[in-house]
């Protein structure tokens, strides 16, 4: 759940070009402070990176059938610039096979790229208190509710209107009846009152939905990047340079 | 690896010898751009219906397995079915709605993998992106293969020794781990490699040949229903 496998069509247009827009200028800034410290150098290791992500996006962990996407670990191995460019490129290739939309590319890479970007930093933080592997595995926990509680912002923003929203905003303070009600005529206020409670009650069940299944995700994740920074750290420790 | 079939797709790619095979990469990116266009902005049901059955026959006429297909298109679906679920507002219209563009939309992206290989829609998006970005699509797509291939060999190799378990959560965790973390080492040594090896090869900055934009004689078949599916689309709107 921590990404959108949602295909092309579904998502209203502003949204998902606000999504490129912002992927864009921040792919830019990215490339530009990698090409500091040689891009073309780094240009294998990025590749192995995001390769290491799709490889871990295809296994499953039985019981319970859960993938896993390792974009924290990615920043943590790699940085927030190097993560965000390697969020990119996993979401560009997975929505080549159908797996989230092409135009989804850009909410996506958003998403998984503050999925490295946070980790990173929270790891920074967490491992000054705890040793590497459960300092890996809160960044993860944390790192997850965080980008989940995105999705469902997304979720709810897409079903707003923003040209409808500055209408709403320049109505008469009093008639605001709730976030979503400013869909429709003042004619309609009733009606427009109980399909707004009924979004909702429809977005709050999603929620919900998505807390309860995405937090048992996020325990096995943190586990398992738990492990294999703890492996990292007895065989290879200069590889977590953060 | 059901839902994320790179190596199934490639395969059919580059062994297919069906006219949408030998089109263009270019014209059948158009043919792809043109639906996805007409299935974005719509909202009506009759016209994605027809749009995925036009997808549907395209896919026979390409002589790809029609029925694997449909299920690599169905998975994303199901992501789309719960999203659907928190765009109800007490009517079936839009659920109904997200699930069937999702359908159409997976289907057109499967049409055109299925008939061109990657390097070449990585050639198309040098146009696109920087060159880093391309080569970096290329190298990332090799090396998946590799990494998957070390990865498989990994888990027969534990699942052998009984170290995957159907009920052993925490010993299947710690086991794949342990074949990620040895992967994780392997890549970080092996791009240090690899990026020597690019040197002595005298790479510049430019691994992807950039796609000739050409048309050719297998081109009309993607071009027409490219064409006819955005003029279909705009009088539709307009009707309606």
């Amino acid at each position: 759940m921590s990404h959108l496998h949602i295909p092309d069509g579904v998502l209203p247009v502003w949204l998902w070009l606000t999504g490129l827009l912002f992927m864009i200028l921040l792919l830019a800034l990215a490339l530009r402070r990698i090409r500091k410290a040689d891009l073309r150098k780094k240009l294998p290791l990025l590749a192995f990176a995001a390769a290491m992500m799709l490889v871990s996006m295809s296994l499953e962990i039985v019981p319970l059938a859960y993938h896993m996407n390792l974009s924290v670990l990615t920043g943590i191995l790699l940085g927030p610039a190097m993560g965000f460019v390697a969020a990119f490129l996993v979401n560009f290739m997975l929505a080549l096979v159908g797996h989230g939309g092409l135009t989804v590319v850009g909410l996506n890479t958003l998403i998984i790229g503050f999925e490295a970007c946070s980790g990173y930093w929270l790891f920074r933080v967490c491992k000054r208190l705890f040793k590497p592997a459960l300092a890996g595995g809160l960044s993860v926990v944390l790192t997850l509710f965080l980008s989940t509680s995105l999705v469902i912002g997304l979720a709810a923003l897409s079903r707003l209107d923003p040209l409808k929203v500055s209408e709403f905003a320049n109505r008469d303070r009093s008639q605001e009846k709730g976030l979503l009600s400013f869909h429709g005529s003042h004619h309609h206020e009733d009606q427009h009152e109980e399909e707004a409670g009924k979004a909702i009650v429809s977005l709050a069940t999603f929620a919900k939905g998505a807390y309860i299944l995405g937090s048992i995700g996020w325990i096995l994740e943190a586990l398992l990047v738990g492990f294999i920074l703890r492996f990292l750290v007895q065989v290879k420790p200069d590889m977590i340079s953060t | 690896m059901a839902h994320l079939d790179i190596s199934a797709i490639d395969r059919w790619a580059y062994e297919g010898k069906s006219i949408l095979h030998l089109a263009s990469p270019c014209s059948k990116v158009f043919m792809m751009a043109a639906m996805l266009a007409s299935i974005i902005f719509t909202s009506d049901l009759r016209l994605l219906l027809g749009l995925y059955l036009l997808g549907l026959a395209l896919i026979a006429l390409a002589r790809l397995p029609m029925l694997h297909m449909m299920a690599l298109a169905a998975y994303p679906a199901a992501f789309a079915f719960l999203f659907a679920l928190s765009q109800m507002n007490g009517g079936w219209q839009r659920p109904l709605l997200i699930i069937v563009k999702a359908q159409a939309a997976a289907i057109t992206l499967l049409l055109l993998l299925g008939t061109t290989s990657y390097p070449q829609v990585f050639g198309l998006a040098s146009y696109l992106m920087p060159r880093v970005l391309s080569d970096s699509l290329l190298l990332t797509y090799r090396l998946f293969f590799i990494l998957l291939e070390l990865i498989d060999r990994f888990l027969s190799a534990i699942r052998l020794r009984g170290g995957l378990s159907s009920f052993r959560l925490s010993t299947n965790l710690r086991n794949i781990a342990l074949g990620l973390g040895r992967l994780l080492v392997f890549s970080f040594e092996r791009s240090q490699r690899l990026y020597d090896v690019m040197n002595l090869r005298g790479y510049q900055g430019q691994i992807v040949p950039r796609a000739q934009l050409r048309a050719g004689r297998n081109d009309w078949l993607p071009a027409l229903v490219g064409v006819g599916t955005l003029a279909l689309s705009l009088v539709w709107k307009m009707r309606g």
